[in-house]
């Protein structure tokens, strides 16, 4: 039975996953679009679980992991004939490479990863508020730097022509790789270890735990994990700009998270698709769309203003998220509840 | 020279960050609630100078501060269910509101702004010394600093200054001594409201484009300050405001022009720094740190 | 028959799965001292806890001269009359000695009288007046803890609940607080103390109630000879 729910907790999340794709494969162009990005959103949402969610200390900075996977991805991976004359700050070495989809989405992983080590061999001795504002200020300084050092980044430019190569087996075999890993470290020693020092970070400690290092190793995968799905992200999109990765993408990953349930991976795998899910609707909305004999066109803004307040409404009646923060469980034979 | 003047501005820069961490850590400190959502006191502020736009001004100003006043009174109001929720939690919702308070702002007028047109005669500037300063800078100064020192009069020698500190210090025992908790939360969202108020109005002078995140602007490095001085005392809290508003401006005068675009970068590096050399605050002495614990 | 100003009937504390205390009955009159003594864990600190409110009782009634006040929130007991001195120091640290004191002055339900009261206090613990400015984090375990007394009394209490207020001080400390405990109880106020040490308890209390696990097992007057085995065997079952 313990084996058969553990099997289940990547399983049927992943069925979910396959259902989601395999519907939205049979929609109009538009509406696959959406569903391909809410995908790849589930990835990085599920790349932030990695880490708040096992170590229970909120992070405002993954979005920059993100942020350097989509334009490591996008830069290496953009035709060099045009780059050079767009960018021409660029450094040449960047300017004139050219890299092939697989290679450019485990670059966006492995840039994903160092960055996220080295920023958090200092910022995880931090908890509580001030491990929020480090991480926040790590995300304004990674929008700063990309948007202004044109050596490395596009600038104010847009990023274009970036092969949209995600499409939807690439999407939903990316998110599934995410998840796979994700709940691979949530099993492992590791994860263990780092859900301990979220329960009590005292007596984890008094163990044997060194809180510091398993909350680097936890940091370090969400920002490998991260930097992969901001490939995926760039790749979907085609172009991109340094404030498509920046606090509007913080807000809306987080709202996920929370609103699906910090401590479970099923949690941030639901809360990715019921608000993506919703977000995608709304922007269809807002584009305007025909219901019956009359066109409903909702003004702009209405998304996030509605996003808000869902949001905020259930976080007020469900604190724990929409899965109450478990894992999601097995189907036939419901556990009693204690 | 130039130092001079950026010295100056700094000051009045630094004033306006004060009030607003003030305002923050007034909060937090009784409910142990970071509010994402102040920056749109400011805001909602702001725009109601707009739309009093011809107004005589005494009216621009008390309807101004009673909007400001009033939208504070509500989130406590909003805030009541999050007392029995997890910290965390509690940062996402407050987040939440500031981001839904941003939306239906641009939902409602826009993003490009319109101009505010509020004492724009303050805005002209007097030669002293070969210092170029604006009258709004002298009033920014006078009026904050009068703020400030009035704000902490009251927590000090008022009774009801007195029962917030109180609640903010150890809520438990302060109940146990007959503090009413509720009406001083309900106080303690008030004065941070009046001083949030107070700051829209200097602040709709020297930027009169009022947009949607016209308050989130100032919030977001009041409430780093806030974290860096020193979370959960006023004093320190008010203190890191000040350095931040301070040290923006100092940084963006002292650096190179061509390096000017990199001013966030050298702020949060100093930010991260302070951090992680004095969790506790910058501002919080080493002894008030542990007693804490 | 008039009713004791504080009655305790058959209170029960659970937290969670863990029952603290459990059908605990007793009363305590103006003018009288009634001590409550058991090992570490017994369930005293949750019995004073219920009764000033700061946690639910899940049985049980408490009333405050006659009048039901379970349900009541702790700021509201409070200023009907019931002040509780909490087991550890609890000053204000980063207040004033003075700032303290007034604190306790803004707990009254009647200001008048407040500066009589002041004087009072000032002369029952003289330090409070020497260091009135000073940070009372500043203060000795001892001085903090006369601190502590005299902010209770000044918000004017019917009814005086204090958790193991000897608790580390020293002997000439201890003798300074139990003397004016005496010029309280001679006031009037009902004073329940909690003690770990039975003999500390029974010496001045009118009648001394001991407790193990969460339940009354004995109750021993004023004076009484305590015998080791008995103590033993009350405390530990
Ligand atoms: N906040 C709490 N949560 C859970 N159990 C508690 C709590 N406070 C006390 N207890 C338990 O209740 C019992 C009684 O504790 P307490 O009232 O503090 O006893 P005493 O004051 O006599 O030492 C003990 O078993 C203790 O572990
Ligand atoms: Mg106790």
């Amino acid at each position: 039975m313990r084996r058969r729910l553990a099997v289940w907790h990547l399983l049927g999340p992943s069925l979910l996953v396959v259902a989601v794709a395999a519907v939205g494969t049979t929609t109009s162009p538009t509406i696959q679009f959406q569903v391909r990005s809410v995908l790849v959103t589930a990835a990085i949402v599920v790349s932030l679980y990695v880490f708040v969610g096992n170590s229970g200390v909120i992070s405002f900075g993954h979005v920059s992991f993100v942020a350097v996977g989509a334009f490591a991805a996008g830069i290496a991976s953009a035709p060099a004939e045009v780059k050079p004359s767009t960018f021409p700050k660029m450094l040449p070495f960047l300017a004139n490479l050219e890299i092939g989809n697989v290679e450019s989405l485990l670059l966006a992983a492995l840039v994903g990863a160092i960055y996220a080590f080295w920023v958090g061999i200092p910022l995880m001795r931090l908890s509580g508020l001030s491990a929020g504002i480090a991480t926040f200020a790590v995300l304004i300084i990674t929008h700063n730097v990309i948007r202004n050092w044109e050596a490395i980044g596009p600038g104010a430019k847009t990023l274009a022509l970036v092969p949209p190569t995600t499409g939807f087996l690439q999407a939903t075999v990316g998110l599934l790789i995410v998840m796979a890993i994700a709940y691979g470290y949530q099993r492992s020693r590791w994860g263990r270890r780092l859900r301990a020092t979220r329960e009590d970070p005292l007596a984890a400690q008094a163990s044997g735990i060194e809180v510091h290092r398993e909350r680097l190793i936890a940091f370090t995968l969400s920002g490998a994990l991260a930097g992969f799905a901001g490939g995926l992200f760039v790749h979907l999109l085609g172009s991109i700009t340094t404030e498509q990765v920046f606090l509007d993408l913080t807000f809306v990953t987080l709202a996920m998270l929370v609103v699906g349930g910090i401590g479970s991976m099923w949690g941030a795998l639901i809360g990715a698709l019921f608000i993506a899910g919703l977000n995608a609707f709304l922007v269809e909305l807002e584009k305007g769309v025909v219901l019956g004999a009359r066109e409903l066109d909702l003004p702009s803004g209405t998304r996030l203003l509605t996003l808000g307040v869902i949001m905020f409404v259930v976080l007020v009646t469900r604190p724990e998220g929409l899965t109450g923060g478990r894992e999601l469980s097995w189907p036939i034979r419901r556990r009693r509840r204690v | 020279m130039i130092y001079l003047q950026a010295f100056v501005d700094a000051v009045a820069l630094g004033t306006l960050f004060a009030l607003v961490a003030m305002g923050i850590g007034l909060v937090f400190g009784v409910i142990r609630l970071v509010n994402f959502a102040h920056g749109e006191l400011l805001t909602a502020g702001a725009y109601a100078l707009l739309f009093t736009k011809g107004m005589p001004l005494p009216v621009r100003i008390v309807v101004s501060l009673a909007v400001v006043v009033a939208l504070s009174a509500l989130m406590e109001f909003i805030y009541r269910p999050l007392r029995t929720v997890s910290p965390a939690t509690v940062l996402i919702a407050t987040f939440a509101v500031s981001f839904l308070l941003q939306n239906a702002a641009l939902l409602a007028f826009g993003t490009q702004g319109e101009n505010v047109e509020f004492l724009t005669e303050l805005n002209t500037a007097f030669v002293v010394g070969g210092l170029r300063i604006r009258w709004i800078t002298v009033v920014g100064l006078v009026v904050g600093g009068l703020t400030l020192a009035a704000t902490g009069w009251v927590l000090r020698r008022t009774d009801a200054g007195l029962q917030m500190r109180a609640a903010a210090a150890d809520v438990q025992m302060a109940r146990l001594l007959g503090v009413p908790v509720r009406r001083v939360v309900v106080m303690a969202f008030l004065v941070a409201g009046l001083l949030a108020g107070i700051v829209t109005l200097v602040l709709a002078v020297q930027r009169p484009l009022i947009t949607p995140t016209f308050g989130f602007q100032v919030m977001i490095p009041a409430l780093v300050g806030v974290v860096v001085g020193g979370l959960d005392r006023l004093v320190p809290a008010a203190l890191g405001g000040f350095a931040v508003g301070f040290a923006t401006v100092m940084l963006s005068s002292i650096l190179p022009g061509a390096q000017r675009v990199f001013l966030n970068t050298v702020l949060f590096v100093l930010v991260i720094t302070i951090l992680l050399l004095k969790p506790d605050g910058l501002f919080v002495g080493r002894r008030r740190a542990v007693e804490r614990v | 028959m008039a009713e004791v100003l504080l009655r305790v009937d058959g209170l029960s504390v659970r937290y969670g799965a863990v029952s603290a205390v459990e059908e605990v009955g007793f009363g305590v009159d103006g003018g009288e001292v009634v001590g409550l003594v058991g090992a570490n864990g017994a369930g005293k600190s949750s019995t004073l806890l219920a009764i000033t409110g700061v946690v639910r009782p899940q049985a049980g009634d408490v009333r405050l001269g006659g009048e039901s006040i379970v349900g009541w929130s702790t700021e509201r007991i409070a200023r009907a009359g019931i002040a509780l001195v909490p087991e550890g120091r609890h000053v204000f640290s980063s207040f004033t000695v003075e700032e303290n004191l007034r604190l306790g002055l803004l707990g009254r339900a009647d200001p008048a009288g407040a500066e009589d009261d002041l004087a009072w206090v000032r002369e029952l613990f003289p330090v409070v007046a020497e260091r009135a400015d000073e940070f009372a984090g500043h203060l000795s375990g001892g001085q903090q803890q006369m601190l502590v007394i005299a902010r209770a009394l000044l918000s004017r209490p019917r009814v005086l609940l204090l958790d193991e207020p000897s608790l580390g001080l020293a002997p000439s400390v201890v003798e300074t607080v139990f003397s004016a405990l005496e010029q309280v109880r001679e006031r009037g106020v009902a004073i329940l103390l909690v003690e770990q040490r039975a003999h500390v308890a029974v010496a001045f209390a009118d009648r001394t109630h001991v407790m193990r696990s969460g339940r009354l097992v004995m109750t021993l007057d004023r004076g009484h000879r305590i015998d080791v085995d008995e103590m033993a065997e009350a405390y530990f079952g």
